[in-house]
């Protein structure tokens, strides 16, 4: 793979960075921001529901942000861009 | 962004940042990061008795994260990390329970904190020593980067005990090993979590490099599939009394899933003795924290 130049490897970068921003944003918005009142009833009413929903709640997030992120990577190439170049700067391989 | 359960408010993006840090760093190393994300977070705002339990939430989301894409890599032994989750386990459990036992005999902090310094120097002046022999083997004797080990007599010596039942990990290219050997390690960085209040992701991972001879970047994969245990019965214990808040958690683990996801991926840009020599800080930066908090404490008292 052709090495690039500096500033094309950080902005590169920063496109990657701008379009996960966007991604978490949307995430939090749709998402994060509407379980607070749920959990707080539970974190209230029974401990032992809110500890198993919690890890449960941690994988669920786990699974679909793999997914996502394997998504992002792969198919559309986000690798082949900066994060990848990057690596390839320091590769030893 | 306000956090009910922790009642505190924080703004969700350094939340996001010190999750993406400690998750690039988890990824590559095969660390839970703990050490670095707890100060961190309580810089942030965290609550000092949310701290711990938030990050073994997230923790657990972030190697999931993170030994899924080392397992799609080839990076992960599942029964190497099974036999080691039995030992780990037991090992915290005792580790706990030597803590209670020595609590009575006063200056227990300073004796812990000063023996995890003095171990996590002697781990990191080791690692950075045989990692910089075993690059300048690569570049005098030519041969093969991924099987560059500057310190072999040891794990060779383990794997010769003979004590059955005898096991073979192929994965990680070991023939026959005796399951004490695996348990006793699993059981030894154990002991120093749970006796030291910390994940024994840096102490482990060269363990099973030096002492079991497992090849680098599998003992980065299995060390995360281990994590994902630990840190997952740590999550159940520390909810259970209160002291997590998923929320939070759950926002850290957008950045950590994130920095997981590069950090495993860059493992396959570098060879094994550069991963052992980066590594080689981590003890170091552990070790001075440990330090800080050491000495506020008696500045406190």
């Amino acid at each position: 793979m052709k090495k690039l130049e500096p500033h094309v490897l950080i902005r590169n970068l920063m496109i990657e960075i701008i379009i996960y921003s966007i991604l978490i944003f949307g995430y939090y918005l749709i998402v994060l921001r509407w379980l607070d009142d749920w959990l707080m009833s539970i974190f209230q009413s029974n401990l032992v529901v809110y500890a198993v929903t919690g890890l449960g709640l941690i994988v669920i997030q786990a699974a679909l942000l793999d997914f996502v992120t394997s998504f992002l990577m792969r198919y559309i190439k986000l690798d082949q861009f900066g994060i990848r170049r990057l690596l390839d700067v320091f590769s030893d391989r | 962004m306000y956090f009910p359960i922790a009642d505190v408010t924080i703004n969700p993006i350094l939340l996001i940042s010190v999750g993406f840090l400690v998750g690039i760093l988890g990824g590559f190393f095969g660390v839970g990061g703990g050490f670095l994300a707890g100060p961190m977070m309580f810089w942030t705002g965290v609550p000092m008795n949310f701290v711990v339990g938030t990050d073994m939430a997230h923790m657990t989301g972030k190697s999931i994260v993170a030994a899924r894409r080392h397992r799609s890599l080839g990076h992960v032994d599942l029964k190497l990390g099974l036999f080691m989750v039995l030992g780990t386990i037991v090992g915290v459990e005792i580790g706990a329970r030597i803590i209670e036992a020595l609590q009575d005999s006063g200056a227990i902090d300073i004796t812990i904190g000063i023996t995890y310094i003095i171990i996590l120097v002697c781990i990191s002046i080791f690692t950075a020593w045989e990692s910089i022999r075993a690059i300048q083997m690569v570049r005098t004797d030519q041969i093969d980067v991924q099987d560059a080990i500057g310190f072999k007599g040891l794990a060779k010596r383990i794997q010769a005990v003979n004590i059955p039942p005898m096991v073979s990990f192929p994965v990680s290219g070991i023939e026959y090993i005796s399951i004490w050997m695996v348990l006793g390690v699993g059981f030894f960085t154990g002991v120093l979590a749970g006796s030291l209040g910390v994940g024994g992701g840096f102490i482990r991972m060269p363990m099973m490099v030096y002492i079991l001879g497992i090849p680098t970047h599998v003992a980065v994969g299995t060390d995360l599939f281990e994590i994902v245990f630990s840190s997952g019965f740590g999550t159940i214990t520390h909810a259970l009394k209160g002291n997590v808040d998923i929320l939070m958690a759950l926002v850290m683990q957008t950045g950590a899933a994130i920095g997981a996801q590069i950090g495993a991926n860059a493992t396959r840009f570098f060879a094994g003795p550069k991963i052992r020599l980066a590594f080689s800080v981590l003890p170091i930066i552990g070790a001075a924290l440990v330090g800080l908090r050491l000495l506020s404490s008696g500045m406190m008292h």
